[in-house]
């Protein structure tokens, strides 16, 4: 039985991501597995809250409002984003696992390895280099590096 | 669905041998602090090193030291506010001015004037008073989903002139998250609630170049100025630096307000999110007097900053503006603690210190006089290289950084090129403030993304277009408009 690990962020549109990791999952054996997870990128998270309170005029209270609203904005999406989506995948046959968690990218992803054996791991991929570090970009270099061809980024 | 605090399984304990090379798992572990050893290690091996023909040894230390903050500032390896610590620390440790006068320095009015602007801000916010007229404004006038995004850009430009940009957008950011909510617009999917980020993101920082209200840049900039030639008195008014500011500020605004209505829209109907809006302002109630108070005090206040800021003073008018609300029991320190952010003080002092120290020692002088001394262009021209170099900078690092960076040697320049200082300054400030695309630079950006309605190729094309809008405002600013008023 294939097994496809499918890792969305809040950070990128993961409908190419997930369109793909979907059809690659049917093209498998008709039990094909995909377990589908919301990260919810510490990263992320540190750098907006590091630019937020440390290079600016926001005081602590406000800043933590709006942390708040962020991180509950991410959770209702990625709420709604698995619900859609394992409807989506079990229409196709396949049988579907969600998740939703918080880590860092590269620890997380590492940890979903170890953990469920997958056949092949998707995860999005930002196109900004090392300009920007929402996108986890040192973290997928050094994931490439440790899962080689079991990592598809799209 | 699964839903894990975090990966670990409760109870588990998980151990995972890192395999790389140790020397590897070292460099990987302590990057920064190699990074860091690295700069002081280059900083204290020029500062033992020869200075270079034509400047003094005070002015080779503080042109060390400038490069040591300058490389801090923009790697943000320590806080912003402790490079800055450092800087006073260091000028007097390296004996090129005694430590009265350097930690003298962080007594700048200028340091006041900001603590008094960011108290009235904390005021306007903590009251209710500024989310009650942001609520009703959007209320009002956002019927259509495009007049609904024009309610909010016209809205954070106008109040970022009174308060300051990041305040502006840290107040309106729940407010549309509570629009989106109530017309269940999707993050990364919906072009609605991207078009509102925008609008609060680009309103904000357009609104807030303004004024010297619309952020911290203005007050360090005029404070640096202040500090640079101190004899002469040349400084930047309340109303001089809106009149430099204004013509780049409303063709920006024009653009600006362009590009948001080229956005086509997959909502037709704003009901939901005026119902929800109105049950809120139902909830918050009649007007209270502490809001009243509030209203009447920053009026009241922006009405003395314009009209006699060079006769009292604009830190004075500040602080009397504060005490005044403490009086009458509108506001408590509590509230300032948690809405002011005092890092940001006490990286301006730390920065003008730096600024003087450049200044009194020879070393802007010197740095200008050597590296430019075979400029022979027009004053148009060099006002609007160091504006490039703003521009350029200011995407990249703190907008602030950028402003302490640039400062003492534009003023240099200026002064050796006999370029009007004021013009100098502004076209320094006005470009900092063009943060549209990366959170680095400007909280109020890091604020729009933080709502997760961009993608970046979305950001980036729309805010590089706005940002090569803006250089082309300023430049037609520098050669065209502040010449017929004689600004340049």
């Amino acid at each position: 039985m294939s097994h496809i690990l499918v890792i969305m962020t809040p950070a990128r549109s993961c409908e190419t991501l997930v369109e793909q990791a979907l059809s690659a999952a049917a093209l498998g054996p008709s039990n094909g597995q995909v377990t589908l997870v919301w990260l919810m990128d510490e990263d992320r998270s540190d750098h907006l809250r590091d630019c937020l309170e440390s290079r600016g005029f926001v005081g602590a209270g406000p800043a933590k409002n709006v942390q708040r609203l962020m991180h509950e904005t991410a959770i209702d999406e990625g709420k709604q984003q698995l619900d859609e989506l394992s409807q989506r995948a079990e229409a196709k046959g396949l049988t579907v696992e969600t998740e939703l968690l918080n880590g860092r990218l590269e620890e997380s992803v590492l940890k979903l390895y170890e953990r469920y054996k997958p056949d092949k791991v998707y995860l999005p991929i930002g196109r900004l280099g090392p300009l920007v570090r929402l996108f986890g970009e040192r973290a997928l270099k050094r994931l490439r590096k440790r899962l080689g061809e079991a990592l598809i980024t799209v | 669905m699964e839903d894990h605090a975090n990966s670990e399984e409760p109870g588990a304990t998980r151990f995972e041998i890192d395999r790389r090379p140790l020397l590897l798992v070292l460099m990987s572990r302590l990057s920064r602090q190699l990074w860091l050893a690295a700069f002081f290690l280059v900083f204290a091996g020029l500062v033992g090193a020869e200075p270079p023909e034509g400047l003094s040894v005070a002015g080779w230390r503080t042109l060390c030291i400038f490069s040591l903050c300058v490389a801090l500032w923009a790697t943000a390896l320590l806080p912003l506010a402790i490079t800055s610590l450092l800087a006073i620390a260091l000028v007097p440790l390296l004996e090129v001015m005694p430590a009265a006068k350097a930690y003298g320095y962080f007594g700048s009015k200028v340091v006041f004037f900001i603590l008094g602007a960011f108290m009235l801000s904390a005021a306007l916010t903590t009251s209710g008073l500024s989310r009650r007229l942001a609520t009703i404004v959007v209320q009002r006038f956002g019927k259509t989903p495009q007049s609904l995004v024009r309610a909010v850009f016209l809205l954070c430009a106008m109040a970022a002139t009174v308060m300051s940009s990041h305040a502006v957008a840290a107040m309106v950011f729940p407010i549309l998250v509570d629009i989106a909510r109530a017309l269940q617009l999707r993050p990364l999917r919906s072009k609605l609630g991207m078009a509102l980020f925008f609008a609060m993101a680009w309103g904000s920082v357009i609104g807030g170049s303004l004024t010297i209200l619309g952020g911290g840049r203005g007050p360090l900039a005029i404070g640096l100025l202040e500090e640079f030639a101190p004899a002469a008195g040349t400084t930047i008014g309340f109303g001089e630096f809106i009149a430099y500011s204004a013509p780049m500020v409303l063709m920006m605004l024009a653009f600006a307000g362009f590009v948001l209505s080229r956005i086509e829209f997959e909502v037709t109907s704003t009901r939901a999110a005026r119902e929800r809006l109105g049950a809120a302002l139902h909830d918050m109630g009649k007007m209270t007097s502490r809001e009243s108070i509030v209203g009447v005090t920053v009026l009241t206040t922006v009405a003395l900053w314009l009209f006699a800021g060079d006769q009292l003073g604009l830190a004075n008018i500040a602080i009397v503006a504060m005490a005044a609300l403490f009086v009458m029991g509108a506001m408590r320190w509590r509230e300032v603690e948690e809405n002011v952010n005092w890092g940001v003080l006490v990286m301006y002092g730390g920065a003008i210190c730096l600024g003087g120290a450049m200044e009194s020692s020879g070393a802007a002088l010197w740095l200008t006089r050597d590296l430019l001394s075979a400029t022979d262009v027009s004053a148009e021209v060099l006002l609007i290289a160091v504006a490039l170099i703003s521009a350029l900078l200011t995407e990249f690092m703190s907008n602030s950084a950028v402003v302490a960076m640039l400062m003492p040697a534009a003023l240099s320049l200026a002064h050796a090129q006999g370029i009007n200082l004021a013009a100098m300054t502004m076209v320094v400030v006005l470009p900092s403030n063009f943060a549209f695309m990366f959170p680095v630079s400007t909280p109020v950006t890091a604020i729009a993304w933080s709502a997760g309605y961009y993608t970046p190729s979305q950001v980036m094309a729309r805010g590089l277009t706005l940002h090569l809008a803006g250089l082309t405002a300023m430049i037609f600013s520098i050669i065209f408009i502040w010449p017929a008023f004689g600004h340049v």
